[in-house]
């Protein structure tokens, strides 16, 4: 009797711990008007952030992820975000957005999170920075207004490169590393440097954004403190 | 004495036997559930964007709505059309890009294993999808672009690279003909998604050139790859154009 309740016991432990490791690597709660298209997209790209194993990580990165690995950026993301659902995000071309005055924990997205042929790392680069936006301890990591005149290395005016709407003046700049635009750039810079199991196109695409993404930072004393950054290796 | 050993047991039974059945009632939920968004989710992904979702508004939500795109693409794509002159490798390996395609998983392993070297069929193969895809398809056209750059070997791939700079800049995500508004908060990450067939060109060819610099001592590469620069920087966005110029001065091209 003894070794069949030991049988049942250890047959019961072997059932829970492979439930455990059945589940979804994220357990994101979706409102029941997320389509289901958009919800399979945002777990398949949390999943493709889960897997990633990194081989080393800059000073900013450690200090404001940890280290380059999956599940840093899954504790991370859950974290900072408690629900998804849908909105427009004040319409045009937006993807996600954080409302802090509706619930700082809430990512919305927009329908463009699946029609909008952008590469895998550009739709987990604007969920990261809408993520960020949810720390309502530090003001929401509200943006800098980008100073007038706001020009490129070239002494070109930083601006929509069809409607020509300059940045100047708006609300879409940082002043810190620590914020929306320099907290992803350093998390992308680092999944291009440091990823072991990322494609030749991921990160070739972390690159592409982190590089532009930089353009965001309006202090030219932070950019270069970023771009020494880049070439240190925090243990 | 036999009677009051049996208790503890029949407790643990108990408790063992509850636990079980609300494990197995929790996973078979969550079983079905995951069934049913498979199901859901398992229709072929269009690579054209021929229909379009109706994303419900949350209580609270601003009232603007997304300006969408009523016009489908002149382009169409007929996913069940497969190149016939291909061998049998090389369409397996063909259906396997589509098959990424469709997934958007940009880290599927495949990428670097079974497409680092392609054959000039495969190759023919890819340029014609290219041509197919929907221009929104900046992602999916990337893809393409950064395959045969990273295998950049022929004339005939020089000759793909040159057309892709010479097409029109895309104006929109939502369409590529369309000039839409787009909101300076994340706007950048549309402007490099726009360009992103150009750019991943242009960062292949950058690091092949770097990795193998004896590359351009092929006389005829060599002008085949000044002829991809030269229209890259004629290219009708100044990043790309930088991007371009960057790499003609660093390899004196």
């Amino acid at each position: 009797m003894k070794s069949k309740t030991q049988s049942f016991i250890a047959a019961l432990t072997i059932v829970l711990v492979a439930g455990v490791y059945a589940l979804p690597s994220y357990a994101v709660n979706f409102d029941k008007n997320v389509p289901a298209n958009i919800q399979k997209q945002m777990v398949e790209d949390l999943d493709f952030i889960n897997q990633i194993q990194g081989n080393g990580q800059t000073p900013f990165h450690k200090s404001i992820y940890g280290n380059v690995d999956g599940a840093t950026y899954k504790k991370f993301f859950e974290t900072h975000i408690e629900a998804v659902g849908m909105n427009s995000c004040g319409g045009g071309a937006a993807v996600a957005c954080v409302i802090p005055f509706l619930n700082p924990n809430k990512m919305w997205l927009t329908k463009n999170f699946v029609e909008f042929s952008h590469p895998q790392v550009a739709r987990v680069m604007i969920v990261y920075h809408e993520a960020r936006h949810s720390e309502s301890e530090h003001g929401n990591w509200g943006h800098d207004t980008c100073p007038t005149p706001f020009l490129d290395e070239n002494g070109k005016d930083m601006a929509s490169i069809w409607t020509g709407a300059k940045l100047a003046g708006q609300p879409a700049c940082d002043s810190t590393e620590k914020g929306s635009y320099g907290s992803s750039t350093i998390m992308l810079k680092n999944i291009s440097k440091f990823c072991a199991n990322c494609s030749d196109k991921v990160k070739m695409d972390a690159d592409m954004y982190a590089i532009d993404q930089l353009g965001r930072i309006d202090q030219p004393k932070v950019k270069a403190a970023m771009l020494a950054d880049f070439n240190a290796t925090a243990k | 004495m036999r009677q009051q050993n049996k208790k503890p047991q029949r407790f643990v039974l108990w408790i063992g036997g509850g636990l079980a059945l609300v494990t197995f009632l929790f996973l078979f939920a969550r079983h079905q559930g995951q069934k049913n968004t498979k199901i859901e989710s398992s229709e072929p992904v269009e690579l054209v964007p021929t229909e379009k979702i109706v994303a419900a508004q949350a209580p609270g939500a601003p009232t603007e709505v997304a300006p969408s795109n009523t016009e489908p693409p002149a382009e169409v794509l007929k996913q069940n059309t497969l190149p016939s002159s291909l061998s049998a490798a090389d369409l397996a390996k063909f259906k396997d890009f589509q098959e990424i395609a469709r997934s958007k998983n940009d880290n599927d392993p495949r990428l670097d294993t079974e497409f680092r070297s392609l054959s000039p069929d495969l190759k023919k193969a890819l340029q014609d999808f290219y041509q197919q895809m929907a221009p929104e398809k900046r992602n999916e056209k990337g893809l393409v672009v950064f395959l045969i750059a990273r295998d950049l070997k022929t004339a005939d791939d020089a000759l793909f690279l040159r057309s892709v700079y010479a097409e029109e800049p895309c104006l929109s995500m939502e369409s590529c003909k369309i000039l839409t508004a787009s909101d300076p908060h994340l706007s950048f990450a549309d402007q490099v998604s726009l360009n992103y067939p150009q750019m991943a060109g242009l960062y292949q060819l950058e690091k092949k050139l770097a990795a193998n610099p004896e590359f351009l001592k092929d006389p005829n590469l060599r002008e085949k790859i000044r002829g991809i620069l030269d229209q890259a920087v004629k290219y009708g966005v100044p990043s790309v154009q930088k991007r371009a110029e960057e790499i003609q001065n660093r390899f004196r091209l």
